[in-house]
């Protein structure tokens, strides 16, 4: 905070009362760089967005059951330079916005689900005048990777809409925005979001719920001169890229001038123009710094949440001959999976996400959401305790669309087995949650979170793992990068990468009808990419 | 010479006087400049947030085994649903401008909900035309700026199979044709009549552009001789990507601004065409979608 001299009446004016003030700003904003602590903004803001393709007739048990099967953990690690920090020189987060909506066909009225008897197959039909209220918690505990888990008790914001504001033919809350809001999200508790409807027996299509948080801005990644501390970052190494301009002062006792080189007015102006063409910091597209940098807090917190195995339920068990079973609208075999076939090694499947790359980013932790839930509601989720049965998580940088080549540079993986496998999945644990007593009958969800440890070494995170990722798509003066992984190489993208590409594989070489637990749960696992991104 | 504008009103010149109050006034203004610097003064002053929509649609395996549940054949759509609703409804057309041009227009389901039906209906009953997925979000007290759209749709083998070639049952073009039926849309709710889609404003739409422009590449990749990542695009039995028929829709640099508390709609509309290839009458399990909106947001006071 800049704090200059007074001028009070009868003083004799002196270069330094002038000067020194413009010396000052003008060394913050082309030597230094100005920090979010002198902006009036100086926060930025990231979305946790999560969406739903299809919530199931029957995610509760009955109408008045506060519970649901329909919930979606998360956890927001601080980002790497203050992980082993102590609690208190962590940045946190705030809870500002949320929006809530469903598809509704645009109309006053709920939609039959998918049929589940041997009743009317209206899926997607309208019932007018029938709205499907619901509401979504937020829910906080503590961390704990030990034991079965926990149930997050900790109500810390709840938003309700009910059927009546979902009927008006003027105004309906769909979508349905909430703004001041001011819910402290800290970085060592893990979250849940429920999503609970209001009556049992109705089904929800395309439920998207898009929280939106703030976080202070900090300063972008910077590498070191042996290139070690960012891999695949440019050659720039991300430095401030500045222009010093000083002030220039007259003699003392020099005629005070305005217009002449040491002139008053040719000084303040040196400031006025800085700011007239507006004051620069972050990254273009491809990973260039700009020209003549002033903002040194240019990089704000960022959370891509993607959904995998989405709208998919499987276990070992097969649903039961029981026709009006509540689940049968969603309930696969595990042969029905993408590529799976039935008995000893047959099962292997896998989803996969591109998501283009639009503007740098720096990798900081990859955490996923493994889902156990069942969708049946009186039956009990389980952790798969087959050996064999393996989970395997992948995150890389593509470059291939539209290329001359194609190449994929892994920037996080994790594989795992259930506790007594070769590679036992508390390996990687970072949370668990589960609601029920014993994973008993009135069961409600069970999750892993777990950390999916970016590749190369010497980073901070919940386990050992490599040092942050840069990634954008790079170009002539962008394309040569630092080396990544272990053993360090240059990133086989080449400074190329053009999106992400999430990868998620089950299998197992034994029989999947003995898995003994939920290959996936209801309704589906997450990935979640944390980083910096950057002031556009 | 220009004047200062930016951090004072005060005016310094050769010839005019000059006094300590004006010098004070102007070191005071640079002061509370510097120490609350406006975000109208970055030029830099965006974040961008990605928002991801993403499922798994089902096989041919899993909607067998849905049937088997229900005792009926299921169509499993969700979350897709037609695009049309009844005359009778507030809103019988909710999307604007995607009729294709070899359908016949407002086709609409037979029937809402009607308990006195005898049942049982068939989806044939529900779904024609087009089928459609949206999501929604309500934008909050800060505008944002629509920066770009991503649709992603893979492609393999088996499974989520497609070319996108019309074949010589295909309504939409002749056989041997790239198909250019899927329309990307995003809506904004009328302010003042937010529930009648009738008056919304279409902020975005991409459509009529050939599925061979969006072509993810040209050619088939040789998966086992490039450089790949783990778990490896080799490494699932039975499962073969084609890259060459995948599609990458990447719209960028769209620049659209939106105002606060605007209700947006975001839109994938497909076919139904039941002797075509490309899409056939379960168009949503001929590939996996992964649907990105990036926008950019302002940074915000503490």
């Amino acid at each position: 905070m800049a704090n200059f001299k007074r001028l009070t009446r009868g003083l004799k004016l002196l270069t330094d009362h002038v000067y020194t003030p413009v010396s000052t700003v003008l060394s913050n904003l082309t030597s230094t760089g100005v920090s979010e602590s002198d902006y009036d903004k100086k926060f930025g803001t990231f979305r946790i967005n999560i969406n739903i393709p299809y919530v199931n007739n029957f995610p509760k048990q009955t109408d008045d059951d506060r519970n649901t099967a329909i919930t979606v953990p998360f956890v927001l690690p601080a980002l790497q330079e203050e992980f082993d920090l102590d609690n208190s020189e962590i940045e946190d987060y705030e809870l500002i916005e949320i929006s809530v909506s469903q598809d509704t066909r645009g109309e006053a009225g709920r939609l039959l689900g998918i049929r589940r008897n041997q009743e009317v197959n209206g899926e997607g039909v309208i019932v007018p005048g029938e709205g499907n209220g619901f509401t979504v918690y937020l829910m906080e505990k503590e961390t704990e990777t030990t034991g079965i888990g926990s149930r997050a008790k900790n109500e810390i914001f709840k938003i309700n809409i009910p059927d009546v504001l979902l009927l008006d033919s003027l105004s309906r809350a769909n979508p349905f925005v909430q703004t001041g809001i001011s819910v402290p999200i800290r970085h060592d508790r893990s979250y849940l979001l429920e999503f609970v409807p209001t009556k049992n027996g109705q089904a929800f299509f395309s439920v998207t719920i898009s929280l939106k948080l703030k976080r202070k801005l900090t300063s972008r990644d910077v590498n070191n001169a042996g290139q070690t501390d960012v891999q695949n970052m440019p050659a720039h190494l991300g430095a401030f890229n500045n222009v010093a301009q000083t002030a220039n002062a007259p003699a003392s006792n020099a005629q005070i001038e305005s217009d002449s080189a040491t002139g008053v007015y040719t000084n303040f102006k040196l400031i006025d123009s800085i700011i007239s063409r507006g004051l620069r910091g972050g990254y273009e597209k491809s990973g260039r710094r700009r020209y003549a940098e002033n903002l040194k807090s240019d990089a704000g917190y960022e959370v891509i949440a993607v959904p995998m195995f989405a709208s998919w339920f499987a276990s070992n068990q097969s649903p039961g001959p029981v026709i009006a079973d509540e689940a049968r609208d969603i309930w696969s075999d595990p042969q029905d999976f993408p590529w799976a076939l039935a008995g000893a090694g047959g099962f292997n499947t896998m989803d996969r996400a591109i998501i283009p790359l639009h503007y740098p980013m720096t990798i900081h932790h990859v955490l996923i959401g493994v889902n156990y839930t069942h969708a049946k509601r009186d039956q009990a989720a389980v952790r798969p305790t087959q050996l064999t049965f393996t989970h395997e998580v992948g995150v890389g940088l593509l470059q291939g669309i539209r290329a001359e080549d194609f190449a994929v540079q892994q920037i996080a993986h994790a594989q795992w087995n259930p506790t007594g496998g070769a590679n036992p999945i508390d390996n990687y644990l970072v949370d668990r949650m589960a609601s029920g007593i014993s994973l008993s009958t009135n069961f409600y969800y069970l999750w892993d979170i777990l950390s999916c440890p970016l590749v190369g070494t010497g980073g901070n995170g919940y386990i050992a793992q490599g040092k942050p990722v840069f990634a954008a798509k790079g170009e002539t003066g962008t394309n040569i990068r630092s080396n990544i992984g272990t053993p360090a190489a240059l990133p086989v993208t080449r400074g190329g990468e053009q999106a992400l590409d999430i990868r998620w594989k089950i299998s197992d070489t034994a029989d999947s009808a003995t898995v003994n637990g939920s290959i996936v749960g209801w309704p589906g696992h997450w990935v979640y990419i944390i980083g910096k991104k950057h002031l556009i | 010479m220009s004047s200062l504008r930016r951090f004072t009103s005060q005016q310094f010149s050769d010839g005019t006087t000059i006094d300590g109050n004006r010098i004070e006034k102007a070191l005071q203004d640079l002061e509370n400049w510097s120490n609350g610097i406006e975000d109208s003064n970055f030029a830099n002053r965006w974040m961008q947030s990605q928002l991801v929509f993403k499922y798994l649609p089902p096989t041919s395996d899993s909607d067998s085994q849905l049937s088997t549940n229900t005792g009926f054949a299921n169509h499993k759509s969700a979350p897709f649903l037609p695009i049309y609703n009844d005359k009778t409804d507030q809103n019988p057309h909710r999307l604007k401008g995607t009729r294709l041009d070899w359908q016949d227009g407002y086709n609409p389901p037979t029937l809402n909900y009607d308990p006195t039906a005898a049942p049982p209906r068939t989806p044939d009953d529900i779904y024609k035309d087009q089928v459609v997925w949206t999501s929604l979000l309500a934008v909050g007290e800060d505008p944002i700026i629509i920066d770009s759209v991503d649709a992603v749709f893979l492609t393999y083998d088996a499974e989520y199979i497609n070319d996108w070639i019309y074949g010589s049952s295909s309504s939409g073009g002749a056989a041997g044709t790239y198909s250019n039926d899927i329309h990307l849309e995003i809506t904004a709710d009328n302010p003042f009549l937010p529930n009648l889609q009738l008056k919304n404003t279409v902020l975005f739409h991409k459509y009529l552009s050939t599925a061979e422009a969006a072509q993810f590449c040209n050619q088939p990749i040789t998966l086992a001789s490039i450089s790949d990542m783990n778990p490896s695009l080799t490494s699932v039995t039975r499962m073969n990507p084609t890259h060459e028929h995948s599609l990458s829709m990447n719209l960028d640099d769209l620049n659209i601004p939106v105002p606060p508390f605007t209700r947006l709609r975001f839109s994938l509309v497909l076919p139904l065409d039941s002797g075509c290839p490309v899409w056939g009458t379960k168009p949503w399990k001929n590939f996996i979608p992964t649907l990105s909106l990036n926008i950019l947001e302002r940074t915000v006071s503490g």
